[in-house]
């Protein structure tokens, strides 16, 4: 069975491909990209069969093979990356060709896709090909919804276009079975409540008709209190219902917002990566936002105007049917027009509150840059450019709010037309009563219709608003939904270990890992360190240290290969045991906003007092804090801001030593330090590190002095290991050059060389 | 101090002298030929430092599509306009087949459903359709005016002038600026 993105081959394609031996059967894959090799966009096929490779395209309507190879004489096949896609280049009979282009989105696709030929043409193995394949064609297939094959607005899940709508509701709602009693109460307190509004009008009526016309003076006490009496019951109602409507909608938000932020505690660091930190707090805090709104408010609208408009509307034919269906003959306009604009002030009040959205981002980008842009001198250009932004903001909000200010008034005005034939055929229909049988249609009916008239048609615009409502709430659920739905990747096995205390054997066994798993930074690592040891990381920027030891702290789950302290693989021992055992000192920690004394027992709340100052101590960070305006008290700024590089770094030692580590690592620990700061830290660590599994990455490598053992890593891989003093003895050795350069640049700032 | 930094960039980078270079396009197998003197190679690709705010500037020639590497890289040719015409046409070619953004020349239609916009375009390339979500996530301003839009697939597309563009595109632009 042949494998095919969702864009499926139909069957003028098929039948061509199966006179050219690549039909259903033979077919391993056929993929479309949107690009011939010219990178015209046109679609362009990308076929394979057990033996074969094709480039199919379309020509004139006919479809035509525009490069094919037998696989097994292929030299070799690889993707590049180009600016918005990509190539796949083919080199066979010693000839290099450049045969399929395909856009930017399908890069991860037909990377891995070149990697399986690769695999294959290096050792034959079909079986494998077929079988990565699958993964990555899911993985393609992923990014478009199942049912109506539109590309999916994030890779998390739901298509607004398929969104069942009555699915989510329900789901909203089964938050709110724990108040299920509350709501019916609310539901019939509503009905009463709207039943008791329409009173007022009919109570006038009744005045009208047997105190002003027929002169019955002793009723018009009695119709007063009832009138008062109604409007002081219905107020009393409202405010219990509003009340416990208000309980539910928090109740129900906070359950929601604390279960999202909850569940996104458990992801791993994988789904960070994708997601932007801004759309994820908007998640948790402004779509419960507008989910709260929705249950609290938009509920008791929704019911409330509905028993309006059905109890009005029965009364209305009750009193008079003629008059009652001519009252609701501009309801269809109402409904029309409000209809029509809407989706437009929608769009408007959209783009308004995406400006807005820009406005506040270019704020928080320049207030947290501010250093930035005072040291460059850019404050003028920075006004300039958030003029532009707050100017557009104002012609947004304007254009929208005028469109909306001027809709109302004509809306009130079709429905105020109504008023006219009510008036002129009613007052016809009292007159002709009046001559013929008073009783069937009186003065006071009218203006108890005219009443209700009033009361109708407030419920009749929000009802045209209520789908918008709607949507809104049910995208802002779904939203928080998705995030719900997603399965934390690195989670306890059922049977993880709980250990106390580890030893701290480290093992690296041809470790393979890639943020991407199309583009692998660790490429079969193996690593072996005695418990104790102190091991130095050394390599260029960017070639995977820090990525190594996230993964000895398994933030990231490794695509092949495994890991295991004392001889246990790392996804066997619980989270919380590695998290006890192994510290760490990231290269660019983060201090939360909260006191320095909290900073550095974030991860051991119970630590004493004692024990944090004994740690900054040894961190070297002791003096400095005490001179901070209150101790250990002191407020770390937003972002850490108000504290040095070093003085951060120096916290972040502390952290790590609180804990007693079995496994410490330090990531360019004391990169910010100055050299006699770190000469004490370094001295202080010495005894703590003894006992401990260490492993030290810097680029300073005199940082590195006293580690028993060095690795030199390189694309992805350790290439050379052993003692300081081995490695410098290595004719062409890295490790020896790096040293070489890093001495004589030393010689030439210090002793002033040429 | 400053010679010194100059010499270095002609040690690794040759602007090429756009007099004495040419190049041919083989329309059968997509390829584009330099030659350079009595030098030449077959099958470079192009790649400029600015794709999207100036494709014809400092155009980066590499000996084939394998690799950006710095060693790989022939030559550079600061602007394409001074090239011959023959010339000019196939090194427009191969930066157009390796910058593979469609450059939309014309909008037919934006529609707008439940927080996405559907764009029916023409292009440099031939006509497409693709779809947006939010404007403000999905279209990036360039420095110079240009927009860049990223649909939902993760593709781009680029509008250099959006204010070049005829009377009825800009009005189906207007929700989305
Ligand atoms: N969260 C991430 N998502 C995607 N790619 C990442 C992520 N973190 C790092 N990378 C990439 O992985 C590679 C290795 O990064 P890593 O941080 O491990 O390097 P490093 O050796 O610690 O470098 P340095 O010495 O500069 O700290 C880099 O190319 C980097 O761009
Ligand atoms: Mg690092």
């Amino acid at each position: 069975m042949g494998l095919v993105t969702p864009h499926f081959i139909d069957e003028r394609l098929n039948s061509f491909l199966s006179e050219q031996n690549a039909g259903e059967s033979d077919r391993i894959m056929a993929v479309v990209s949107s690009f011939l090799p010219d990178a015209q966009c046109q679609s362009n096929w990308f076929v394979l069969t057990k033996e074969r490779l094709l480039i199919v395209a379309e020509m004139n309507g006919k479809y035509e093979i525009l490069f094919s190879y037998i696989l097994k004489d292929l030299k070799e096949v690889r993707s590049q990356a180009l600016k918005g896609g990509g190539v796949i280049i083919v080199e066979s009979n010693d000839v290099k060709q450049e045969v399929f282009r395909y856009p930017n989105s399908q890069g991860a696709l037909f990377g891995s896709i070149c990697d399986c030929i690769k695999g294959f043409l290096n050792n034959g193995q079909a079986l494998t090909f077929e079988d990565t394949l699958k993964v990555v064609m899911k993985e393609e297939l992923n990014k478009f919804c199942s049912k109506c094959h539109r590309p999916k607005l994030s890779d998390i899940k739901a298509c607004p276009f398929c969104i069942d709508r009555k699915k989510v509701v329900f789901r909203i709602l089964s938050y709110a079975k724990p108040f299920s009693g509350q709501l019916i109460i609310v539901v019939v307190l509503l009905a009463f409540s709207t039943l008791l509004q329409l009173l007022p009008a009919i109570i006038t009526g009744k005045i009208v008709d047997k105190v002003l016309a027929q002169g019955q003076v002793d009723l018009l006490v009695p119709l007063l209190l009832a009138l008062g009496g109604s409007m002081i019951i219905r107020t009393a109602l409202g405010i219990v219902h509003a009340r416990i409507s208000v309980d539910i909608g928090a109740n129900v938000t906070n359950v929601v917002r604390k279960e999202t932020f909850d569940h996104l505690q458990k992801l791993g660091l994988n789904f960070f990566d994708k997601q932007n930190t801004g759309s994820l707090m908007s998640r948790v805090s402004h779509d419960s936002q507008s989910l709260q709104g929705f249950l609290s408010e938009g509920i008791q609208y929704t019911v409330h105007n509905f028993f309006l408009i059905f109890f009005i509307g029965i009364t209305l034919i009750y009193l008079n049917p003629v008059l009652g269906c001519l009252i609701l003959l501009p309801t269809p306009f109402v409904v029309l027009i409000s209809k029509l604009s809407w989706r437009k002030l929608f769009s408007d009040f959209r783009q308004y509150s995406d400006s807005a959205s820009n406005l506040t981002a270019f704020l928080s980008d320049s207030l947290n840059g501010i250093r930035e842009v005072k040291t460059s001198g850019q404050e003028v250009r920075m006004q300039k450019r958030f003029a532009f932004w707050s100017d557009e903001s104002r012609d947004k909000i304007v254009k929208a709010e005028k469109t909306l200010q001027s809709l109302i008034p004509l809306l009130n005005l079709i429905i105020q037309s109504s008023l006219i034939f009510v008036w002129y055929f009613g007052s016809k229909d009292v007159l002709f009563a009046q001559q013929n049988n008073p009783s069937d249609f009186s003065i006071g009916d009218l203006v108890a219709m005219i009443g209700l008239m009033g009361i109708l048609f407030g419920p009749l615009q929000l009802l045209t608003r209520l789908n918008d409502w709607m949507t809104r709430a049910i995208t802002a659920a779904d939203r928080i939904f998705e995030i719900l739905d997603v399965e934390p990747d690195v989670k306890n096995q059922e049977d993880a270990q709980n250990t106390k205390r580890l030893v701290g054997k480290v093992v690296f066994d041809n470790v393979v890992f890639g943020y991407e798993k199309h583009k692998p930074v660790i490429k079969t690592l193996s690593l072996d360190v005695k418990p104790g040891e102190m091991i130095g990381l050394v390599g260029k920027s960017g070639v995977g240290k820090s990525t190594i030891m996230k993964l000895l702290m398994r933030l990231y789950e490794v695509n092949d290969g495994s890991i295991t302290i004392d001889g246990r693989n790392i996804k066997e021992y619980s989270i919380e045991t590695l998290r006890e055992n192994i510290s760490v000192v990231m290269q660019d920690s983060f201090l939360f906003n909260r006191s320095i004394a909290d900073n550095i027992s974030f991860g051991h709340p119970e630590a004493t007092r004692k024990e944090i100052i004994l740690a900054s101590i040894q961190a070297n960070a002791h003096e400095f804090i005490m001179k901070s305006s209150h101790g250990y008290d002191t407020m770390v700024g937003e972002r850490g801001l108000r504290m040095s590089g070093g003085e951060r770094q120096r916290i972040a030692i502390a952290r790590a030593l609180l804990g007693d580590p079995r496994i410490l690592i330090l990531d360019e620990a004391t990169s910010a330090v100055d050299t006699e700061t770190e000469q004490k830290i370094q001295n202080a660590l010495q005894h703590l590190i003894k006992g401990r599994t260490t492993f030290a990455i810097a680029h300073r490598l005199s940082t590195l002095r006293n580690a028993d053992r060095l690795f030199v890593i390189e694309d992805g891989v350790v290439v050379e290991s052993g003692s300081h003093d081995e490695l410098v003895k290595k004719e062409d050795g890295i490790y020896k050059k790096l040293v070489t350069i890093q001495t004589d640049w030393a010689k030439k700032v210090f002793i002033g060389g040429d | 101090m400053e010679e010194g930094f100059v010499e270095t960039i002609n040690d690794t980078v040759v602007f090429l002298d756009p007099k004495r270079v040419s190049f041919e396009f083989n329309e059968k197998l997509f390829l584009v030929k330099m030659t350079y003197e009595n030098e030449s190679y077959d099958g470079i690709s192009a790649l400029p430092a600015f794709p999207l705010s100036s494709r014809s500037e400092f155009v980066h020639i590499y000996k084939g599509a394998d690799s950006t590497k710095l060693k790989e890289c022939v030559g550079l040719i600061e602007d394409i306009n001074e090239l011959n015409e023959g010339s000019f046409d196939a090194l427009s070619k191969s930066i157009q087949m390796s910058c593979m953004m469609p450059t939309i020349t014309k909008i037919n239609l934006i529609y707008d459903e439940y927080y996405n916009f559907h764009w029916t375009v023409e292009t440099d390339r031939g006509n497409l359709e693709f779809s947006i979500g939010t404007p403000r996530r999905y279209v990036f301003r360039v420095s110079n005016g240009a927009l860049l839009i990223k649909d939902l697939k993760d593709d781009y597309y680029y509008i250099p002038d959006p204010t070049k563009l005829d009377a009825n595109s800009r009005k189906q632009l207007l929700p989305i600026l």
